[in-house]
């Protein structure tokens, strides 16, 4: 699964709103809800954008988890 | 989020072709009975049939200058929500809701399909054109719903 820290660093970055991000990337405050809750994943160019926004690279806000099998 | 203006263009054909489908059964029923009464023979050719002079096969305009009061509450109606809609409502489309979009047209195209599989088939069973017509109306206006209801479900679970 894809995880982020984008409500970590939004909090970092004086409190930014999920809005004033959404307006900053430009897209819809309900999907930067949708990927702050891991429920869509955004596009390379969406990353890239959210991450620029952030001043960090890519990898310090999006990290690629592997999902354990029940059986492991 | 679910367009504003995609629920009143919707709800917008809904009606039109509600009218439509109404008038147009009013006409056809109206000339088959006159066309059944004055050649006594019915089938699909007689939609086909050019109207002779002097036959009135139209409908007198009883409405007395009130068919044009839909569209304008509509418009009205239209005017009101969009000055009332919040922010977001008015947001440009982005990735999402491309996607959103897309399965939304898929589910839709099936249940048209699906339709469009019965129409044909109740045609060649024999059902009168009139019939055949409304399925494919009705099956339209399932593929709407079909369509709308899937990208309301999908903005409620919130993911793509």
């Amino acid at each position: 699964v894809i995880a982020n820290r984008i409500r970590v660093l939004r909090f970092e970055h004086g409190e930014m709103t999920q809005g004033d991000l959404a307006a900053r990337i430009g897209m819809t405050r309900q999907t930067v809800a949708a990927i702050e809750q891991g429920k869509y994943s955004p596009t390379l160019e969406a990353a890239f954008r959210i991450a620029d926004v952030f001043g960090e690279p890519l990898e310090a806000v999006f990290q690629w988890r592997l999902k354990k099998a029940p059986n492991d | 989020m679910l367009k504003r203006f995609d629920i009143l263009s919707y709800i917008d054909n809904i009606v039109s072709v509600l009218i439509d489908t109404g008038e147009a059964r009013h006409e056809l029923s109206r000339e088959a009975r006159l066309d059944r009464a004055r050649h006594g023979g019915g089938g699909f050719r007689r939609l086909f049939r050019p109207v002779r002079p002097g036959c009135d096969v139209g409908r007198p305009d009883r409405s007395g200058g009130r068919r044009g009061g839909s569209p304008r509450r509509l418009a009205i109606a239209t005017i009101a929500v969009a000055a009332a809609e919040p922010e977001d409502a008015r947001a440009p489309y982005d990735e999402r809701e491309r996607l959103i979009d897309l399965a939304a047209a898929r589910a839709g195209f099936y249940v048209v399909q699906a339709g469009a599989f019965l129409a044909i088939s109740a045609l060649a069973l024999g059902w009168p054109a009139v019939s055949v017509i409304n399925l494919l109306l009705g099956a339209m206006v399932a593929g709407e719903i079909a369509k709308d209801a899937w990208r309301v479900a999908t903005y409620r679970r919130g993911a793509a």
